[in-house]
């Protein structure tokens, strides 16, 4: 769960007056369809191989992306 | 004689000095036997001597005969004191009859009359005796010897039983009656505090009912024995300065007289008692606690303004102690004063039951709610080292932001209410001048009141105006909501509306102009200070003591425009070292600003900020140039927000993010300011995790997440201009983001960040080609500006969408960290490398298509087109592709990057029919009420667009042909004329008719008429070339090119031509004839007909990047 969901559903509970509860459900409610959505990608983000994993070179200890020089100018068309 | 009653005294008489004559009513045998006495105070009685009297019986001759009277020879003096006459009979009997003598019957009678009267005095001494009930035993006490120092108790028995005194304890706390306990704190005065006791315990509160006992207090014998005057004065004198400082001595001795009574207590027998704790409770200055402040910021409870501030004063001034806040919310009907900056600084630490979590009284802890949006709840002022723990402050505006909900990024705002509008977050039940410059509704401040009280300018023609400054103008009051310079005519603006336009400067307008006797529109009210600081400043504004070393822990911030304001006064001076550790800052405009620019060391220690506009604001109040001087951030969590924060580059020192956190961020911060930044010392973040996933559709988005951040911007750029190291640092962090990223930061250095962009098609959505070509264009919908200059260090890793799939490609991108040349800003990220898990290198990407390509917005013609509040079109009308060569070769994910603002376009499609090219806005934009619209405008007129090319997978350049358009001309059999020429051609252009050898190309054109390489083998009329053949492309006409080294089948076809529908799978690249010129087939027609148009194929890499 996210901090945001937790803090509004504890603002949804110290709710009393009906106005607050009713806004107080929405705006948890709007935020927890889109927290569902991030979570789900970030897993799925998360499920990729680690950039280390891939390369082994990510940072730059292979040396296989070395350095180069400054990139030569490509003509404009 | 007879005795007819049984009365044994009359009165009580009271003296009163006239009088000389007491009647009585009993019987007495004789003038000596009647007695005149006082009972004293104490019990005991006195007798009157009878020398000063005479006694008179009456005498009737009647045997009824009683009474009589006591003649005083002079009236005794007056006295309160009871008085009685009473029988006082002698016992013995001197009645002697003699044998055979006369038996009287007078002396019968008298000796009878005697025994009566000595009767009635035993039986009036007995019924005023200890008594046992009938049938049972009385007892007998010990011997004097052996009951000396007892006391006397009886055993489980009820017989008597001696114990020694120092056994007897009494009731518990009561041993004396009203001693040790002896009740309610206010009704002390009633109390009778008898001479030897040195400490009382006050048992509660002031409320009957409310009772918690944490009001309870000892209190302890005063060596001074009367009101504090020179104790009071000398404390004062260290306070306040002199003692003559024009406020009246009797003035100031009242106000010391009153602060007393809160913890100097007298009691009803004469007796003063001073407060002894070491670290008092606020209850013990009466505050039960029950207050409350409803949703609708309805208050209840007790006001107990005067009792915390004399508890805060006591803490700080007198007793120099550390004070304790009750449980409970505690309502002040005005703001409270810890310190008031005058003649000297103040410390005091300050601790609450713990931090009631947003102020509900669910929770266990302290609250302080206020009656009044005009003052602070709080202000620190002359502060050294002082410190408020375990306390929540809840100011009024939480109902307005949640039924905006423009502190609510995943809801869309209530239309009307512009979340990314700093001056939206007003709320129109709070005073006008709640978000001022100089005097916004704050939950604490500190020094509000330094410095000149704030005054209001008259309103000037063509006068540059900055952000909130406030002016007065046709009777009214405004705030520059927008910067600018007034009209150069006129008298200014007059409106009464949210947004009044004067020139080119906005304004809001706060109220009618009062006169200023409150000072309401551009400051707080005048201060509240005590009559014995004794200090002709009382009550208004000054240049008083800075304070520093303030520190806030386990305090919860909320509703208010800002919940911890420092320095918004006119004086910026000071105030260091500000600490804030575990604190909640939550439904307000700002969470933290700074008005000072010697705010050294700010430190934030594991705070949470959410639902606000800015965490963490320096530009804003005050002089709008605070700094944070080597800010700290530690460990803090940023929710709900538009900005973490928004600064003045002034402040010219590092500000660390260390281990931060957010979620449903709008943008990190916008950056302003006069002052460049000191190479190098720019914001580092470190080891965070930013999530952007309020940059969505229901608020906005962000053109920059460092807005006004980058080259360009004289004030705010790197100071070298040859490399210098200023930008902002991202370390170990990983940022999520969810949208279209658009730009970050100029000169950003990444290092080991990894990036993730989830929009960008997750979960096998579905996304326009022009959308996914964006992504991939940009890494992941994420543009790098001015990686120049970034020689080292640049290690950025990110996802790219597999555009067959819409999930992510399992690659890994490093992103160079060579220099970058003079490729200065708005190229996409440099894609250098795509390896396979083999470690197999799946190609070396070329260079990105070219330096800076601007086109210039005036030979453009754009123009925005609101056609729908879904997307923010820009659209090129009357000189597109087909006339305009800036416009040309660009295609669907292609990106035009304008340059003031940082605003991304996405190109979306050519329209043919109209010659129109659209592109969606992908950043830069607003919502409100569900429309969109521009968040920073942009000119359409100066400036350029860069444009970067979405094909990073194409070769060194992306590869163009022209397009064969479907011309109509006239020829005749036998020759190589064609006339009325209609479309365009140019040489070398392949020709297919009936009519017309295979292999014929244009050999020349001029104007509508041209010549065939071959002649015509019969009448030529009408179309005279196939649309669906594609040639020309091996050679591009500019840059050389063949397409046979980098194409191949399969490769897509991106072009400015809407082919069906715009998916990656359509029009592949079917037949590929290698010449020069060779000739390509896609695997379907075009649907429309183009004329020398450049194409653009998109590459599939090899093997397949899934």
């Amino acid at each position: 769960m996210s901090f945001l969901t937790s803090h509004m559903e504890a603002m949804l509970a110290l709710a009393t007056d009906p106005e607050e509860i009713e806004l107080r459900r929405r705006v948890l409610e709007d935020h927890v369809a889109m927290a569902e959505v991030e979570a789900q990608r970030r897993k799925e983000f998360d499920s990729l191989p680690d950039a280390t994993a891939l390369t082994g070179d990510f940072d730059n200890a292979s040396g296989v992306v070395e350095a180069e020089p400054d990139v030569p100018a490509v003509q404009a068309e | 004689m007879t005795v007819p009653n049984t009365l044994t005294q009359s009165g009580p008489y009271y003296p009163n000095g006239s009088t000389a004559i007491f009647p009585f009513t009993f019987k007495a045998a004789a003038g000596p036997e009647v007695q005149f006495v006082r009972v004293n105070a104490d019990a005991s009685e006195t007798i009157i001597s009878s020398s000063l009297y005479t006694v008179t019986l009456t005498d009737t001759g009647s045997p009824a005969d009683t009474g009589g009277s006591v003649n005083f020879f002079s009236a005794p003096a007056t006295s309160a004191l009871p008085h009685y006459v009473r029988s006082n009979p002698v016992f013995t009997q001197s009645i002697s009859f003699e044998d055979e003598r006369a038996f009287l019957a007078p002396v019968m009678t008298e000796g009878l009359d005697r025994g009566a009267i000595r009767d009635l005095y035993l039986l009036n001494q007995v019924n005023r005796s200890v008594r046992v009930p009938t049938g049972e035993t009385g007892f007998i006490l010990p011997s004097a010897a052996a009951r000396a120092n007892d006391v006397f108790t009886f055993d489980a028995y009820g017989a008597p039983s001696m114990q020694p005194k120092s056994i007897f304890k009494g009731d518990k706390g009561d041993p004396g009656g009203n001693a040790l306990a002896i009740g309610a704190w206010r009704d002390f005065e009633t109390f009778t505090i008898p001479v030897g006791l040195d400490m009382v315990i006050t048992t509660d509160t002031l409320a009957a009912g409310s009772a918690t006992g944490t009001q309870s207090a000892r209190y302890v014998l005063d060596p001074e024995q009367t009101q504090y005057t020179a104790k009071m004065q000398a404390f004062m004198t260290g306070v306040g300065g002199s003692v003559d400082q024009g406020t009246p001595l009797a003035t100031a001795q009242a106000s010391m007289d009153a602060l007393q009574s809160y913890w100097r207590r007298k009691s009803a027998n004469g007796r003063w008692f001073t407060l002894a704790e070491p670290e008092p409770w606020s209850g013990m200055f009466g505050t039960p606690g029950d207050g409350g402040q409803d949703y609708n910021n309805v208050m209840s409870g007790t006001d107990v303004w005067a009792n915390l501030q004399a508890f805060i004063d006591y803490c700080c001034y007198f007793r120099k102690c550390k004070g304790r806040i009750n449980p409970g919310t505690h309502r002040v009907s005005r703001g409270l004063q810890h310190g008031y900056g005058q003649g000297g600084y103040v410390g005091g630490v300050f601790e609450g039951a713990g931090q009631m979590y947003a102020g509900g009284s669910a929770f266990p802890g302290t609250t302080i709610v206020c009656d009044t949006d005009l003052d602070p709840i709080l202000n620190v002022s002359g502060d050294r080292d002082i410190m408020w723990e375990g306390v929540s402050f809840v100011g009024k505006l939480g109902k307005f932001l949640l039924e905006s909900t423009i502190a609510y990024p995943s809801s869309a705002p209530t239309a009307g209410y512009d979340s990314l509008d700093q001056t939206a977050w007003f709320d129109p039940a709070r005073r006008a001048s709640q978000d001022s410059q100089y005097s916004p509704y704050a939950c604490v401040t500190i020094g509000a009141y330094d410095g000149a009280k704030p005054s209001s300018g008259l309103w000037n023609q063509s006068t540059a105006y900055g952000f909130r400054q406030t002016i007065r103008a046709n009777g009214n009051v405004y705030s520059c909501k927008i910067a600018g310079t007034s009209a150069a005519s006129g008298t200014g603006p007059s409106a009464t509306t949210p947004t009044v336009v004067d020139g080119t400067v906005t304004w809001r307008y706060l109220g009618a102009w009062d006169g200023f006797d409150g000072g309401l529109y551009v400051a707080y009210r005048n201060p509240y200070r005590p009559a014995w600081l004794m200090n002709p400043a009382s009550e208004a504004y000054g240049n008083f003591y800075y304070g520093s070393f303030a520190t806030f822990r386990n305090c919860y911030f909320r509703g208010a425009i800002v919940g911890l304001m420092m320095k918004p006064g006119t004086n910026p001076s000071q105030d260091d070292f500000l600490s804030c550790e575990r604190c909640n800052f939550t439904e307000c405009s700002f969470g933290f600003s700074a008005g000072n620019h010697q705010l050294r060391s700010l430190n934030m220690q594991s705070c949470n900020f959410g639902v606000l506009q800015c965490a963490i604001t320096n530009n804003t109040h005050g002089v709008q140039s605070g700094s944070f001087k080597a800010g700290h951030i530690n460990t803090c969590g940023f929710g709900a927000s538009v900005d973490v924060f928004r600064t003045d580059s002034s402040y010219g020192e590092p500000m660390v993010f260390n281990a931060c956190y957010s979620e449903g961020q709008f943008r990190l911060g916008q950056v302003f300011g006069s002052t460049a930044y000191v190479a190098g010392l720019s914001p580092v973040f470190i080891a965070c995790e930013w999530s952007f996933s309020g940059v969505n559709d229901a608020r906005g988005r962000a053109p920059r997440q460092l807005y006004n951040y980058f080259d360009g911007n004289p004030n705010i750029a790197e100071t070298s201009a040859s490399g210098g190291a200023g930008g902002p640092v991202f370390l170990n962090c990983r940022i999520n983001v969810d949208g279209v990223f658009g730009c970050f930061v100029e000169g950003a250095k990444f290092i080991n960040t990894q990036i993730y962009n989830y929009d960008s098609g997750a979960g096998g959505v579905a996304i326009p080609l022009y959308q996914a070509a964006f992504n991939n264009a940009t890494a992941g919908g994420l543009i790098l500006t001015g990686l120049e200059y970034r020689v080292e260090d640049q290690r950025l890793k990110f996802l790219q969408w597999n555009l067959n799939t819409g999930i992510g490609a399992r690659t890994c991108v490093t992103v160079s960290g060579f220099r970058f040349s003079d490729r200065s800003v708005c190229i996409p990220a440099m894609v250098k490398t795509v390896r396979a898990l083999s470690g197999v290198n799946y190609e070396e990407l070329p260079v990105p298509h070219a330096d800076p390509y601007l086109i210039s917005k005036v030979s453009a013609v754009p123009s925005f087109v609101s056609a729908d509040a879904t997307e923010i079109k820009l659209v090129f009308t009357g000189s597109t592709q087909t006339t305009s060569a800036d416009l040309q070769g660009f295609g669907p994910g292609s990106v035009l990057l304008e340059s003031t603002t940082g605003m991304v376009w996405a190109v979306r499609y050519y329209d043919d029919a109209t010659d129109t090219l659209y592109a969606v806005a992908r950043n830069n934009y607003k919502t409100v009420g569900g429309v969109k619209s521009l968040l920073f405008p942009v000119s359409l007129v100066t400036g350029n667009f860069m444009l970067l090319h979405a094909r990073n997978y194409t070769p060194a350049t992306p590869l163009f042909g022209d397009f064969q358009a479907a011309v109509t001309a006239t020829g005749t059999n036998g020759s190589p004329n064609l006339t009325a020429v209609t479309g365009s051609l140019k040489p070398g252009d392949p020709l297919t008719h009936a009519n017309i050898p295979a292999g014929t190309t244009v050999l020349s054109v001029n104007g509508n008429t041209a010549v065939m390489t071959a002649n015509a083998t019969g009448a030529v009329s009408g179309s005279i070339t196939a649309a669906t053949t594609i040639s020309n492309v091996a050679t591009d006409s500019v840059l050389g090119s063949t397409i046979t080294t980098s194409l191949a089948v399969g490769d897509y076809l991106v072009s400015p031509v809407e082919i069906n529908a715009l998916a990656p799978q359509t029009a592949k690249l079917t037949t590929l004839t290698a010449g020069a010129p060779g000739s390509i087939v896609i695997d379907q027609n075009a649907n429309k007909t183009r004329s020398r148009v450049r194409l653009g194929f998109f590459r599939r890499p090899t093997p397949a990047n899934v």
